[in-house]
């Protein structure tokens, strides 16, 4: 792009922060570099369950309207979906589904990799969404799908999420 | 938002590579003040179950990918020979320890949880890298207070989902079903820790 080329629209831009403790894991950046196309809006991406842990302490509002949405990579299996509940995250990647999806992402197959969220989104998303039989509540779930990619999905899920929370 | 009430140890997390693209997922927390080492996730997947390293634990075989692992990432954290006073496994959802204690359950059911859980998978798998590494068990307590009780089904679907080939997991998980004479309707406890308290070898 050059100067003279005429300046892009505020809101045609997106904007993602990938936030990590120290260096992003390997999965982490590898998915954030697929994501990226993807992403619908404003987006922090945080490495780890400790990371969202001290943000939370230092800045206690998360998820408000006027802040970007926040996905957590490689969370814990045993506490993420407590996390969803108490905090505004959008949604939540586990440790293993990363590992999972960094795994059999270069031979490009699909596959059914978890994502926490909210339940009533998930079942929005459309046919070749499952939803899991754990961690699973009225109001919060972990979902996949055998036919899209991680990424895809997520940015599916992320589409209509900001959605809803425009109209709430 | 309340911080949990367990501190969170520092952890390694690993992706171990073996030949032919195959990989597996490891990760251990050690906190050095407490002398505490955690078993967080152990994921050996398409890797090889045994590792040619040295002087082999079974002749001709070698020694096991996940005791290797575990030994190595205990050296990483620089944890000495018998240091480790607790071993805490957490949120056990291994699928065959899981049935093999609702089985010994069902057969023994007036006998505590933590009186049942050393016989299992998980257990014998930790006692043989502690014994590696220098410790002897000298209790088994069991932690059940994020544990679930659910049709033994709903763990195994949530695994077969996500795995690289479904339907291979699910045959797997049906041979451990079998084996410990259970229907994916049978409700089990999972997500349990498991707690050892270890002194070092005499």
């Amino acid at each position: 792009m050059t100067d003279d080329d005429d300046a892009i629209a505020a809101d045609q831009l997106r904007m993602v922060h990938l936030l990590s403790s120290g260096e992003p894991t390997a999965q982490a950046s590898r998915f954030a570099d697929g994501f990226l196309l993807l992403s619908p809006g404003e987006l922090l991406l945080m490495d780890g369950v400790d990371l969202l842990h001290e943000r939370l302490a230092r800045e206690p509002p998360l998820g408000a309207p006027d802040e970007p949405m926040v996905v957590l990579l490689g969370a814990d299996r045993w506490d993420v979906a407590e996390l969803c509940e108490r905090t505004a995250i959008a949604a939540a990647i586990e440790k293993y589904a990363l590992f999972m999806w960094a795994k059999h992402h270069g031979d490009g197959t699909p596959g059914a990799y978890w994502i926490h969220g909210d339940t009533q989104i998930a079942l929005s998303l459309g046919p070749d969404v499952v939803l899991s039989p754990l961690y699973r509540t009225a109001s919060r779930c972990a979902f996949g799908s055998a036919t899209a990619t991680l990424p895809g999905l997520l940015a599916r899920y992320l589409d209509a999420w900001s959605g809803a929370r425009s109209r709430s | 938002m309340e911080l949990p009430d367990r501190p969170r140890l520092p952890a390694r997390t690993t992706v171990l590579s073996g030949p032919d693209g195959t990989s597996g997922l490891f990760e251990r927390r050690w906190d050095a003040a407490t002398r505490t080492l955690e078993l967080t996730y152990a994921f050996r997947e398409d890797l090889p179950a045994w590792i040619d390293a040295g002087r082999p634990l079974v002749p001709g075989k070698g020694v096991p990918t996940h005791m290797y692992t575990t030994l190595r990432m205990m050296k990483q954290f620089g944890i000495g020979f018998g240091e480790v006073k607790l071993c805490r496994m957490i949120a056990i959802h291994e699928v065959e320890s899981v049935a093999h204690l609702a089985w010994l359950h069902r057969r023994d059911p007036a006998k505590p949880v933590q009186e049942l859980v050393p016989r299992t998978h998980s257990c014998q798998y930790a006692w043989s890298f502690l014994t590696q590494s220098g410790h002897r068990i000298v209790a088994v307590g069991v932690d059940a207070t994020r544990a679930e009780k659910r049709p033994i089904g709903d763990l195994c679907a949530h695994y077969e989902m996500i795995a690289g080939d479904p339907a291979a997991r699910r045959a797997e998980h049906d041979a451990v079903l079998a084996k410990y004479h259970l229907t994916r309707d049978d409700v089990v406890l999972f997500g349990y820790d498991v707690l050892m308290k270890t002194d070092p070898h005499q």
